[in-house]
């Protein structure tokens, strides 16, 4: 089995409810599209949104912003989120 | 160098004598100041309510100084971004470099604030009588950011 803990920020937490989630995936996922690919098997949850609209979101693993190719490994915090507007 | 995300009013000129008391040969202090505008799309904001990733926060700010101490000769930063409810006219960011010439300070300040405003994730929503909004990224931000791998 391989872990993530997956954290949502802003307009995304918002929409979706809560903040973070744990997912367990027993097939090997390489990358964070490939982690998208698999949670949106699931219809009935958000994550299909998420996956379709991508574009509009910004990622990071283990703290730092990262593409949606980047790879990801067995225990990595990500995360999901909007643009980022501070300043 | 000093970050601070805190949820209360801050005071940049206490910011500016730390810096001066802990450093030696500073010529120069550069001090750049947001704040939360009354006004956004022609409608009167009640407040601003901002939210962080804080494990990452303190990663990608330390990111960015790293970078600025790469291109100048700067002698410290201090960093200093309020989270939580933040009302019209409140300070919401400050950006202070110190360096011994001003040139290096002015650059390396501005050069930070641009990579604070894509790459440091904090998240404005403004509420206002209208209801609340998340606040979109704009496009000159990105451009300003982007200028910099070209100089």
């Amino acid at each position: 089995m391989i872990r993530f803990n997956i954290l949502f920020f802003a307009s995304l937490r918002e929409s979706f409810g809560f903040n973070h989630k744990q997912i367990e995936v027993s097939k090997n996922i390489r990358t964070l599209n490939e982690l998208l690919e698999h949670m949106s098997l699931d219809k009935e949850s958000p994550w299909p949104d998420l996956t379709k609209n991508k574009k509009c979101y910004r990622a990071a693993i283990n703290q730092e912003l990262s593409s949606w190719d980047d790879n990801i490994s067995d225990g990595d915090e990500i995360a999901f989120f909007p643009p980022i507007t501070g300043g | 160098m000093t970050i601070t995300i805190t949820n209360k009013i801050f005071n940049t000129d206490k910011l500016i004598s730390c810096i001066l008391d802990e450093n030696s040969d500073v010529g120069a202090t550069v001090c750049f100041n947001g704040f939360v505008r009354e006004f956004s799309n022609n409608k009167h904001l009640d407040y601003m309510f901002v939210e962080h990733y804080p494990e990452m926060t303190e990663k990608s700010l330390y990111a960015i100084e790293a970078e600025a101490k790469k291109r100048w000769e700067i002698n410290d930063v201090s960093i200093t971004h309020r989270v939580g409810k933040i009302y019209p006219k409140d300070l919401i960011v400050s950006v202070i470099v110190a360096s011994k010439h001003r040139n290096n300070a002015f650059q390396a300040c501005n050069f930070i604030i641009d990579f604070l405003k894509t790459d440091a994730p904090f998240w404005k929503k403004e509420v206002s009588n209208d209801g609340s909004f998340w606040v979109n990224d704009r496009a000159e931000d990105h451009e300003k950011k982007a200028k910099w791998s070209s100089i």
